[in-house]
């Protein structure tokens, strides 16, 4: 259970005297019977909308339990309404399994102060612990907001499914302002990844791969997760695009062969529910088949029908986020994705 | 194509090869609490090939689906929240099991048989990783069988041997299991298993010592005086009593597991991670321990009723199936010296026991004071030596103990302490031993398997003692919940030293 221990000044701190306020807070918990460790391992800037606030808020304590550091959450308010900042700070503590607590500091601004969030990030920062910013809003290279935070960071998180069109994907940013770029939609395919990939460990099966005709992607209502798995395949096959529609994309496998990438859209909450690859007398296919379940099915000629259930990991923001901060190094392969994406929905055009 | 491109990028680069892992003893303790939810976690995690199985070999007339109900029953239990019903029943598909005699060679021709079809089955390529988790008196007769049967081909694929614990007894009869298995099995084909390498903390030992450059600098004879080593368990022998009479606490934990953390804090940094240059460094240590002086530096004990944690306990001779008159000891301190230029002149004392007060496991490096003490006697009375610990269980972390001023005008010096906790840190529950050590073993990784001459000098090292402490009649006791007999105390005030209190 996370307890909060916020700042007692009713009307909130002035950004200026927010870390006189966080020494304040850690004096009260550090009186207490059982010393409360002072963990932080990078200072994380959320930039979120204030509407989305309380949801931001829960995540991140979330976070808190599995990476403690300084959050900055720059809440953005109406851009028309009159200037005003405001500024609260809180320590989010856990006895259980560990006494220690994280800082959270809030600011929530609008009007002309959204011009002044990224000085007063700055003046926030932990000195010499990385920064990372999760950008909650669509991304947008050309947003002068993110740019400037982005530049304040050691990598930026962002998500490509509150793109709206997945025309938007051609325009994902796989670096911003030099630095690298991890996008949770991406990070969300990777037990799809790695159960496909699985598939193919036997060397008896990688034979088959060169066979693999149709690919099947089976999507809910935003297909930016679908598209970017197709480019994965793409990239990882050395699949050429030739032509593509909103329905499939049509490639040019490494051999030559012709190999169709179809989306079928389905009624489900899941951004992916079933991916099958399938050639002559082939199939692999990997399913969605409960909230905690995959399954995997191998059928290939001569040999048994190959079945195998997991289970998924923990799918929640926090859990995923937490596993992409693990990451200590770029992500050539999904840039190498978004490439491939590029490429195919080119040929839509 | 060599290689899967699938698998680039993703967060486990290398899974191992199809393979069939054949467990002896696969109705045991070990299979029960250890190997099996170890690998149901591995393939849940996708780390284990699609195609794999597991076929148990036990003396157990079961069929497979009555072995598949009785894994359910025990097993689900040790896997507590990691269990779930669809993909345990998808696992469990994939177990099999051949009842009989380790000794019987008709049931070695049995399993040659169901191995040949559960290979077919699930295309495993001819790759099979054998689990010795049966009584080490029939390691070698095991081995013996498999050849016999033609389970030891390499036509098809890999075979390689997994050993757990006790690696002989002595010095002779480690020699003779080595020579008999290698006979049939090559060096690097055995993998000789010391489950403290698969943990974590233990592994952390040489990312913190050869990953950061503040360290290395004071690792040696002239900063450090001495390093403590301590695995002190509450517990008693539970229902071991047969093998622990027989073995005693340095048989159990010190010429092993304890040895196993003093030569990642001892040794030399390897060339490279990789299992060769590892290895050697290691061995290298042992090598370089004088001989032990089993009078002077070696100290040994048995408990007797008393109570831990508030509870009454009974002494070890009332324990159940323990003889009566048993000298067997259930605690062991040894002072030990590296004869090496590192180390020349630091002691490492290393102390175990069952029905200590609690259950720890850590390794102390006490630096040398200051040279010269500039502030007045009376201020710096309680001031200790810095001492870096390593915990490494439980609340694994490391913390560093370093005088500090106490605010106010006078200069008084009080030890405050500075800690990393390793579940503070990173806040996430660290993988079983067991699971990495089974994956490495079937990737064809031995870096965290112990060698044939590390076994070796090991057990060469503590032999004379051994056999002094074997013979002996008689044996010193200490009251359950205190730190072991005085004399282990006598072993250290008697260079002006003390244990650190823990």
């Amino acid at each position: 259970m996370i307890e909060t221990v916020s700042s007692e000044r009713p009307d909130g701190a002035a950004v200026e005297d927010i870390e006189k306020e966080l020494v304040n807070l850690w004096r009260q918990v550090s009186s207490r019977e059982k010393p409360m460790l002072r963990a932080r391992v990078f200072t994380l800037l959320v930039v979120t909308r204030v509407e989305q606030e309380a949801m931001m808020a829960e995540c991140v304590v979330q976070l808190a339990g599995r990476h403690p550091a300084r959050n900055v959450m720059l809440l953005l308010g109406d851009a028309d309404a009159e200037e005003s900042v405001d500024a609260d700070v809180t320590l989010l503590c856990s006895m259980r399994p560990y006494a220690r607590c994280a800082e959270q500091i809030r600011i929530t601004a609008a009007g002309a102060a959204l011009e002044r969030l990224p000085a007063a990030a700055r003046s926030l920062l932990t000195a010499n612990l990385s920064v990372v910013l999760w950008w909650t809003l669509p991304p947008d290279e050309d947003d002068v907001l993110f740019q400037e935070l982005a530049q304040l960071s050691d990598r930026v998180i962002i998500d490509s499914s509150a793109l709206e069109e997945v025309q938007g994907l051609r325009d994902l940013p796989s670096e911003a302002q030099g630095r690298r770029v991890s996008d949770l939609n991406w990070i969300r395919l990777g037990h799809w990844r790695e159960s496909i990939a699985q598939c193919f460990d036997s060397p008896h099966h990688r034979e088959y791969l060169s066979r693999v005709e149709e690919v099947t992607i089976e999507t809910g209502q935003n297909r930016a997760a679908g598209w970017l798995l197709a480019g994965w395949l793409a990239a990882r096959l050395c699949w050429e695009a030739r032509d593509g529609s909103a329905e499939g994309v049509e490639l040019a496998g490494a051999n030559g062969h012709t190999v169709r990438v179809r989306f079928e859209s389905k009624e489900t909450e899941y951004a992916v529910s079933g991916v099958t690859l399938a050639g002559e007398e082939v199939r692999f296919e990997v399913r969605r088949v409960s909230e905690t379940c995959m399954q995997s099915i191998v059928e290939l000629p001569g040999t048994p029908r190959l079945e195998q259930v997991t289970m998924l990991p923990d799918e929640t923001e926090p859990a995923l986020l937490s596993r992409e901060l693990d990451r200590t190094r770029g992500d050539r392969i999904y840039r190498e994705a978004v490439e491939a994406v590029r490429g195919m929905l080119e040929r839509w055009q | 194509m060599s290689e899967n491109p699938l698998r680039e990028g993703l967060r486990q680069r290398r899974t191992p090869e199809p393979a069939i892992i054949v467990i002896f003893g696969a109705t045991g303790d070990l299979t029960e609490r250890k190997l099996m939810p170890a690998l149901f976690r591995l393939a849940q995690q996708r780390q284990l090939p699609q195609n794999f199985a597991i076929m148990g070999f036990a003396r157990r007339e079961w069929n497979d689906e009555e072995y598949r109900n009785y894994l359910t029953e025990t097993v689900c239990e040790h896997l507590g929240d990691d269990f779930e019903k669809d993909a345990w029943e998808s696992f469990v598909q994939r177990v099999f099991l051949d009842p009989g005699e380790f000794g019987e060679a008709a049931a070695y021709q049995e399993l040659a048989r169901k191995l040949e079809k559960v290979d077919e089955q699930f295309s495993t390529e001819g790759n099979i990783l054998y689990y010795l988790a049966a009584p080490p008196e029939w390691f070698p007769k095991i081995a013996d069988q498999l050849e016999d049967a033609g389970l030891v081909n390499r036509e098809r694929g890999w075979q390689r041997l997994i050993v757990e614990k006790p690696f002989g007894r002595d010095l002779q009869t480690a020699r003779d299991l080595n020579q008999r298995l290698t006979k049939i099995f090559a060096e690097d084909e055995i993998y000789r298993i010391d489950h403290y390498l698969g943990k974590e903390t233990v592994q952390n030992i040489l990312v913190f010592r050869f990953a950061n450059s503040i360290w290395e600098p004071i690792w040696n004879r002239h900063y450090i005086d001495n390093v403590q080593i301590t695995v002190a368990e509450s517990i008693g022998i539970g229902d071991r009593a047969g093998y622990y009479n027989s073995a005693g606490a340095l048989r159990d934990m010190v010429q092993n597991h304890m040895m196993q953390l003093l030569m990642l804090v001892a040794m030399e940094p390897p060339l490279e991670f990789a299992a060769g240059p590892v290895r050697d460094e290691k061995v290298k240590v042992l090598r370089e321990i004088r001989p032990i002086d089993v009078e002077k530096d070696a100290v040994r004990g048995q408990y007797l009723a008393g109570s831990v944690g508030g509870k009454p306990t009974i002494g070890y001779r009332e324990e159940e199936r323990v003889p009566d008159d048993s000298a067997r000891e259930t605690f062991a301190a040894l002072k030990l010296e590296i004869n090496s230029w590192r180390w020349a002149g630091v002691p490492f004392y290393l102390r175990h026991g069952k029905r200590l007060p609690k259950k720890v496991t850590e390794i102390a490096v006490t630096f040398k004071q200051a040279p010269r003490v500039l502030f007045p006697t009376e201020l710096t009375d309680d001031l200790m030596p810095n001492t870096l610990a390593l915990r490494i269980q439980p609340d694994e972390g490391i913390s560093l103990t370093f005088g500090a001023k106490v605010p106010g005008s006078t200069e008084n010096i009080r030890n405050v302490t500075m800690d990393f906790d390793y579940g503070a840190s990173f806040g996430v529950e660290s993988p079983e031993a067991y699971e990495r050590l089974l994956l490495d073993a079937m990737l064809g990784d031995p870096t965290l398997f112990t060698r044939r001459d590390e076994v070796e000098a090991a057990w060469a090292l503590y032999d004379p003692l051994m056999k002094t402490w074997d013979d002996a009649e008689s044996v010193t006791t200490y009251e359950a919940g205190t730190w072991g007999p005085k004399e282990a105390d006598d072993l250290l005030s008697a260079e002006g030293r003390k244990w650190r209190r823990l």
